[in-house]
């Protein structure tokens, strides 16, 4: 049976207004073939990710590059479309229905006009005026009431991806914050300040799965895929614990259980930071401490690139940005490099055991309504 | 809010419904009941009186509505979670473990119920001030 590895892969830089979706997502793809030198037509299969950018959208992408004729699927799941455009070409090539596949996600969030992404009008919760941001900022003050923390304990997540950030080429913000300049940023919705928001971004990531041998015969760097989850978030109308988040946590004992491995192997995981609170709840869910440890961890530096477990060295969506489909595949695309030894300043040292964890979308009565989770290693 | 205003919010319950099939309580009315698929439904109006779970208060982000506004996950005594909206200028501070009580104050364009919570504390006890328990 045909082993999936991560063979190659392109992020173009995020940034907070481009010209053309297409655009975006065709020169990821031109990309990630001119970097690992492999032809259009050794290319069998193409899965497109993204939400906001149209009809065929892969297959608008591919017509740029005159790759056509050829299998297309465009996949939507939120901000997990394009983690969930990998898992399955990772089936596809694990099946032998497929050898060589191209994931190329793209999202062009500047079309949308700025501001909160609007929610579906009859979600009772968005009829009531919920938005992405409260959602979070009603897990911030719940996990700030039960473990008797302020606002900067939190706050932090944004100093230390700020900091990552500005090592990351590709990065929208290229510049470290101080504590003060975060919590003295605009409010948001409380205890969230725009510095602990990721911002809206334009951006397209592209990587390639293939088999082991494909990547052999190419010669190209191959990093192994012990593990790949998509799930969803379970529905309840009852009370429930918002502070452990249940589909990160279901997704990410399922990762570990098909990797055959636990926190403590971990080198590095990029993790779905769309706001600062959610990175400290998934240090817990996670396995990397304790219940209620989260702000701890992070204050102790033990999240930094030299800790224990380097959470987000490319900055994260706070600093690298969050072009929402395209994130997914930017974190596998952070991943590869970082295991291939290819991540310049932000290098962690030795790195050999990475994770990816990405979230999707906020429905009334779910925790969120995608994940999906990788666990990479060489 | 007045006083009064608040008494009157406390008094309209929250709209849920019941599934004739399961006796499944949702709130507001589906289409389908979620425990059984069922969709045939008795509306029923549920006591407001639950507690805080968390609040928040947005300050930016829509213009569909004056900021800021205050949004908290109440947990009903009758055992759904809902969402109610609070006056984040005037009205108090409200922290988890809060007990509040929560009224109907309009429905949404698409016919959804609006949700507020009256005032922290609890309902006020027959006699205590004239107001019904």
């Amino acid at each position: 049976m045909p082993v999936p590895v991560i063979a190659g892969a392109h992020t173009i830089p995020f940034v907070k207004e481009s010209t053309h979706v297409v655009d975006l997502g065709a020169d990821a793809v031109r990309g990630l073939l001119r970097s690992t030198g492999i032809d259009r037509e050794a290319v069998d299969t193409v899965i497109s990710a993204g939400v906001a950018g149209g009809a065929l959208l892969g297959q608008r992408i591919l017509s740029r590059l005159s790759m056509t004729g050829l299998p297309v699927f465009n996949i939507e799941n939120a901000c997990a479309s394009g983690a969930s455009a990998a898992h399955l070409a990772i089936g596809m090539v694990a099946s032998g229905q497929a050898r060589i596949v191209v994931v190329v996600a793209t999202e062009r969030l500047s079309a949308l006009g700025g501001g909160a992404l609007k929610l579906d009008p009859t979600d009772i919760e968005a009829a009531q005026g919920a938005i992405m941001p409260a959602h979070y900022a009603l897990r911030a003050n719940r996990y700030l009431w039960e473990n008797g923390l302020k606002p900067e304990d939190l706050a932090g997540v944004s100093v230390k991806n700020r900091r990552n950030g500005a090592l990351n080429p590709i990065a929208r913000f290229q510049a470290a914050v101080t504590l003060e300049e975060v919590l003295n940023s605009k409010p948001i919705a409380d205890p969230l300040t725009l510095l602990q928001c990721s911002p809206n971004s334009d951006g397209s990531s592209a990587v390639l799965i293939c088999s082991e041998e494909a990547a052999s015969e190419l010669g190209l760097d191959a990093v192994g895929i012990k593990a790949s989850v998509i799930t969803s978030g379970k529905y309840s109308d009852a009370p429930r614990d918002l502070t452990m988040p249940d589909v990160t946590l279901r997704a990410i004992q399922q990762a570990y259980a098909q990797a055959g491995i636990g926190p403590k192997d971990l080198d590095l995981a990029e993790v779905h930071d769309a706001f600062s609170i959610a990175e400290v709840l998934y240090y817990e869910a996670l396995g990397l401490c304790e219940r209620g440890q989260g702000a701890r961890y992070l204050a102790e530096g033990r999240a930094d690139i030299d800790g224990d477990c380097a959470v987000n060295p490319s900055g994260g969506l706070i600093s690298r940005g969050h072009p929402v489909g395209a994130t997914g595949v930017a974190q596998l695309g952070e991943a590869y490099e970082q295991l291939t030894g290819r991540a310049g300043a932000r290098q962690v040292p030795g790195a050999s055991v990475a994770l990816t964890h990405v979230t999707g979308g906020g429905i009334a009565g779910v925790d969120n309504g995608a994940c999906g989770v990788h666990v990479l290693a060489v | 809010m007045t006083a009064e205003s608040q008494l009157e919010l406390q008094s309209t319950g929250v709209p849920g419904a019941r599934c004739n099939d399961c006796g499944h309580l949702s709130h507001p009315r589906p289409r389908h009941c979620a425990q059984c698929l069922g969709d045939a439904f008795t509306d029923e109006t549920v006591p407001g009186d639950g507690v805080v779970y968390s609040v928040t208060v947005v300050r930016s982000g829509r213009n569909d509505r004056p900021l800021p506004y205050g949004l908290a996950h109440v947990d009903l005594a009758v055992g759904l979670r809902v969402m109610a909206g609070f006056d984040a200028v005037s009205g108090d501070v409200l922290e988890p473990g809060t007990p509040v009580v929560v009224g109907q104050v309009g429905l949404t364009e698409a016919g959804l119920p609006l949700l507020q919570i009256a005032a922290p504390g609890p309902r006020p006890l027959a006699g205590a001030s004239g107001a019904p328990a």
